[in-house]
């Protein structure tokens, strides 16, 4: 099975070497790459987990541990899919919920899986491009 | 043809569309697309794992209706969670989404529709045993309890939710080792149903 650190998992966008650690007026502790994320239309918060589920940064109204913990479960979900499918390049997964709950967007970046909350009216797809986008530019 | 399978085929024939399965929450795969661009291995894996991954996901989050897509550059998997188990399909990265969303709307109205003849007929049996319990253990006293299950709704969580409210009832106005006792023999009876 495929590792992560393996160096077939290709990270989707920059290395996050140029994540620094902010602190908001609150307690919770936020990324800039967490904060540049939730400030794209259509997304509500966004989580930073590690590749062993470990929460790493969040901005989330609401229980950030239970998106860490989707995130991260979609994350080695994926990676199982991947090792059964021989698929090597995980490049995004979409979670929805049919009864309520936030449709959740999940990708890897550098050594983290990032899980954005997002509020259902702007399409998944569309809210990729416009981080990839930035994130490239 | 089964009408499950002529689905199931419809959507394997889709442009960008390479095969798409049916399993239960055991991780057995109950239907499938011919021909299945899988291996045997391949499929036998892959359904456990998205079984587990379905298991999972609803548990965070109480949900029993997950729908998930992860996307590889290789190929993608969309997959529908249903109350008992999922329906895979393996797709092209640059499937026709819109066509294939058409398609699986159709045909999943179908598939929850089987489901829910299955769901109502197991309900209204654990619905009935419940009440055998009610009966059983507040005796006189027990018709309160029994117009609440009565107004319960037919999923598992309606049920719980249902359970918890008599609870509290029995607890507040007959007797507190009764609701628990009574509680705790419904939540034993709906958990084996589920």
């Amino acid at each position: 099975m495929d590792d992560y650190d393996s160096g077939q998992w290709d990270a989707l966008f920059t290395g996050d070497e140029d994540s620094r650690v902010v602190r908001t007026g609150e307690s919770s502790e936020v990324t800039t790459t967490v904060q540049e994320y939730c400030e794209v239309p259509g997304v509500k918060g966004a989580v930073q987990v590690a590749l062993d589920g470990v929460l790493q940064a969040n901005r989330v109204d609401g229980s950030p541990e239970q998106a860490a913990a989707i995130t991260a479960y979609l994350g080695a979900s994926a990676r199982q899919v991947g090792a059964v499918m021989e698929y090597k390049n995980f490049d995004h997964a979409h979670l929805n919920y049919g009864e309520g709950g936030d449709p959740i967007l999940v990708f890897r970046k550098g050594s983290s899986f990032f899980g954005l909350l997002l509020d259902g009216e702007i399409a998944a797809s569309h809210i990729l491009s416009r981080i990839r986008g930035r994130t490239r530019s | 043809m089964d009408p499950i399978q002529t689905f199931i085929n419809e959507l394997a024939s889709l442009v960008g569309v390479q095969g798409a399965f049916l399993f239960d929450r055991q991780g057995a795969i109950n239907q499938y697309s011919t021909p299945m661009e899988l291996t045997l291995d391949q499929g036998v894996a892959l359904a456990r794992t998205l079984s587990r991954s379905l298991t999972g996901l609803s548990s965070l989050e109480h949900s029993n209706r997950v729908d998930i897509e992860l996307v590889f550059n290789e190929g993608r998997l969309v997959l529908k969670g249903l109350s008992d188990g999922g329906l895979c399909i393996l797709c092209d990265r640059q499937v026709n989404y819109s066509l294939l969303n058409l398609t699986l709307e159709q045909g999943l109205g179908l598939l929850r529709t089987v489901e829910m003849k299955a769901d109502t007929g197991e309900t209204k049996q654990t619905l009935e045993d419940m009440k055998a319990i009610v009966q059983e253990i507040l005796g006189e006293h027990s018709q309160r309890v029994i117009s609440i299950l009565d107004n319960a709704g037919a999923s598992s969580e309606e049920l719980m939710k249902a359970i918890e409210q008599a609870e509290k009832m029995t607890r507040m106005f007959i007797d507190k080792d009764q609701a628990g006792r009574m509680a705790q023999r419904m939540r034993e009876l709906v958990d084996k149903s589920s």
